[in-house]
């Protein structure tokens, strides 16, 4: 009972220090925001045209580009200054200027040239690929009927007309593409899961971090001290502060996952499996709060030094870019951190449809090094308890 | 005036001393954003923007058709740079690369396909994409319907002459018409143009972003020792003495622009030394730096004048300078950005300053970063006017 009261007032110091309200529950919540909108859905590059013609032949390739293979986004862009600046800053992959007099120039015989523009030599050869297909289409069709016309077989009108027909008839060269192999983020995931759980994960821990300040104050301002001259045992203080900590993690993993199921549609999986995933990180928070708490004596840099290194573990574990973009030998090292296994379980959960069974070696890591954490807390703090 | 300077410099100083021996100071001033940014830098490798992809082509017809897409626009994709092109012999074993990912999608050209383009049939291509490999499967796809539009034209051509006159497909007349047909120029030239580069590297972005965000909290200990003096009765005494109000604040205001420019100044030059960031023109990123820690500091003071206490200052601090560096795109590059949120990144110091360091990755020089100077400077007067105003009642009422 008394335990619980420790706990309780855990809490409440927690819900009641506005500044860490902020980094508790709002923080994770813009940063959800951000990263959905960001990086939510789009994979396609971006495509800027100019058109200055806005004639049918014109119009006829942009919608081809639209139509395209490399599944483009198009953005239209009024005047090619402003493309180019586009181009330049990265806000489009590559542009590509229709000119003045596409449609007048294509009739009448003559060449038209379109400007593809790209900043990076790799990525700009690559999409010009898609450009060039609705291109070389666009080309076939227009010869066609410029031969028809040159033979007088038919006007240059008529012949584009039948010439299109013909092309979408001809047996001709089909490209079949076929997927092999399973996608790492499927596209059922919604835009705003991998950052809701990646969020999740770095936020819990860095909760945990600031926890272990509290622990230190509580020592050093004689809390602890006088509530052992309390008929209040040992043990009973450990339970209490542990189970604070805990609760504190616990409060904010549930808002983040609840808000953000309920505000933006995220689907955490298999309510067990995600549970039990959740319950077994805050422990390893809990842990690493206590047995910094316990040993540390300086609340103020142990704060700074806590929160900094909770960013690079949440780094280092994928909590702020996935895992899967890592090259080697990180991507092996990652592992080292409690952050990388909680996401891998997650996205199975949440991803690949698994249960319990499918996360038991994230489960059993980390529930393991919760368990290892909290007896050398515990431990730490009953040292520091009884020795003063 | 000169005791003025005197007394200014002599404040400054000896809150500079003891920001030294703190540790925190220097863990977020210049270990945290060091640190951080090698570790960004580390884990993506190459940046985000390049591209390159490995097909494997399995050619099991090995005709002249299929040789002249094997040799003609897949050769060139490897000589682009754009792709590693293997040549396999087995369609399942293509197929098992894509599948564990050692190639992002294998193309296949069955046999029998030169033969079924030489007769008019209808004749395919397979590309087999990897899950994660869409674009590498898209640009596939389109050199292979690139390459089979050009193989179509003639055929379109002929088809087209002999709907429109309504002749007889006579062997003879097709001939004619295949060679009138290729005669025909190309109507539409794709004509390149490589841009300027304005997008930073990796590793200048995660340096810069970083730099940017913790000169908020480096430039906040400067100010926010005013809270700490008034509590601790030294402000007061210090007003005793024949010293003005304008003199503390100003002392204080120089140690904030100090460990700002010294964070920056440390970060930047680490971080070109060490681990390979490219800031560009020493005098521009200067001018950058300096501006950036006028508008956090005056942020910073602005801050200190809503705060009650020196914990609630750096609460409030940290909550400013996170939200500013999310919006701003000190985490995320803002050039991914939607519109609305890239516009909304505008009103942050972040996002001004690291356009400035985009402006720079092309070589330029001041001129390229006006607008950002501008700017900069702007909020840091802005702000800072208004965080005087209210500081002065702070530094009067003790």
């Amino acid at each position: 009972m008394t335990a619980l009261t420790i706990a309780r007032v855990n809490l409440l110091r927690m819900l009641r220090d506005r500044t860490g309200l902020f980094f508790v529950f709002l923080l994770p919540v813009i940063l959800i925001v951000v990263l959905g909108t960001i990086y939510g859905g789009r994979v396609a590059p971006r495509l800027g045209i100019v058109a200055g013609d806005r004639g049918p032949l014109a119009m006829d390739l942009e919608a081809a580009l639209r139509s395209g293979d490399l599944r483009l986004e198009i953005l239209e862009v009024p005047t090619a200054t402003e493309l180019r600046d586009r181009v330049e800053r990265g806000v489009l992959e590559v542009g590509l200027v229709i000119p003045t007099g596409y449609d007048v120039t294509l009739r009448t015989g003559g060449t038209a040239t379109i400007t593809i523009l790209g900043q990076q030599a790799s990525l700009l050869s690559a999409l010009r690929e898609g450009v060039a297909a609705a291109v070389a289409e666009q080309s076939a069709r227009i010869r066609a009927a410029r031969l028809a016309a040159q033979r007088g077989d038919a006007t240059f009108d008529t012949a584009l007309i039948t010439a299109g027909d013909i092309q979408g008839t001809l047996p001709g060269v089909s490209v079949t593409v076929a997927t092999a192999g399973e996608r790492l983020f499927p596209e059922s995931a919604g835009a705003f899961t991998l950052g809701a759980q990646s969020q999740l994960i770095l936020f819990m821990f860095l909760t945990s971090m600031t926890a272990a300040t509290q622990l230190i104050l509580t020592r050093q301002l004689g809390v602890s001290r006088r509530m052992l001259s309390t008929p209040t045992s040992v043990a009973t203080i450990l339970a209490g502060e542990t189970l604070g900590r805990f609760a504190v993690a616990m409060v904010q993993g549930l808002f983040i996952v609840v808000l953000s199921a309920a505000v933006f549609g995220v689907d955490w999986g298999d309510t067990i499996a995600a549970g039990l995933l959740i319950v077994a990180f805050a422990l390893v928070g809990t842990g690493v709060a206590m047995v910094i708490g316990s040993f540390a004596n300086n609340a103020d840099q142990a704060g700074t030094v806590g929160v900094f290194a909770g960013m690079v573990l949440g780094a280092l574990g994928g909590a702020m870019v996935p895992i899967e973009v890592f090259g080697e030998p990180l991507r092996t090292i990652a592992y080292i951190t409690p952050h990388a296994w909680a996401i891998a379980g997650l996205r199975e959960v949440a991803m690949r449809g698994g249960g319990v069974a499918q996360v038991l070696p994230q489960l059993g890591v980390l529930t393991a090094l919760g368990v290892v954490l909290l007896a050398l807390g515990a431990w730490g703090l009953r040292r520091a308890l009884t020795r003063g | 005036m000169a005791a003025t300077v005197h007394a200014v410099l002599t404040i400054a100083l000896r809150d500079l001393r003891q920001r030294v021996r703190d540790r925190s100071a220097i863990i977020l001033a210049v270990v945290a954003p060091f640190a951080l940014a090698y570790l960004f830098s580390v884990m993506l490798p190459g940046g985000s923007a390049a591209f390159h992809t490995s097909y494997a082509v399995v050619d099991l017809d090995g005709g002249p058709v299929a040789r002249s897409l094997v040799n003609g626009p897949l050769a060139a994709l490897k000589e682009a740079g754009v792709a590693d092109v293997t040549a396999m012999a087995d369609e399942a074993e293509a197929r098992a690369k894509v599948e564990d990912g050692a190639m992002a999608a294998a193309i296949v050209i069955p046999a029998g396909f030169s033969d079924a383009v030489g007769a008019g049939r209808a004749a395919e291509l397979k590309v087999i994409g990897g899950a994660d490999a869409t674009l590498a499967a898209g640009v596939a796809r389109s050199v292979l319907k690139g390459f089979a539009s050009g193989v179509e034209s003639v055929q379109v051509s002929i088809a087209t002459v002999l709907v429109s006159s309504g002749a007889a497909p006579d062997p003879a007349l097709i001939a004619r018409l295949s060679g009138e047909a290729l005669a025909v120029p190309d109507p539409i030239i794709l004509a390149d143009d490589r841009t300027a580069d304005r997008v930073a590297s990796n590793m200048t972005f995660y340096a810069a972003s970083m730099a940017v965000l913790f000169v908020f909290f480096a430039a906040q200990f400067g100010v926010t020792s005013l809270l700490a003096e008034r509590r601790a009765g030294t402000l007061a005494r210090m007003l005793a003495a024949p010293i003005s109000p304008q003199t503390v604040l100003a002392g204080k205001v120089l140690v904030s622009i100090v460990l700002g420019v010294v964070s920056m100044g440390i970060v930047a030059l680490g971080t070109s030394l060490l681990i390979g960031a490219r800031w560009g023109d020493p005098v521009a990123v200067a001018a950058l730096i300096v501006t950036t820690v006028l508008a956090a500091s005056g942020i910073a003071l602005l801050v200190v004048g809503f705060a009650k206490n020196e914990d609630q200052a750096g609460g409030l601090t940290a909550i400013v300078a996170m939200t500013l560096a999310v919006l701003g795109g000190s985490f995320f590059p803002m050039s991914q950005a939607p519109e609305g949120l890239a516009q909304l990144s505008l009103f942050t110091p972040h996002a001004w300053f690291l356009r400035g360091v985009n402006d720079l990755a092309s070589g330029a020089g001041v001129e390229a970063v006006v607008s950002s100077l501008a700017v900069l400077t702007a909020i840091g007067l802005g702000s800072g006017g208004l965080g005087l105003l209210r500081a002065r009642s702070v530094v009067l009422a003790r």
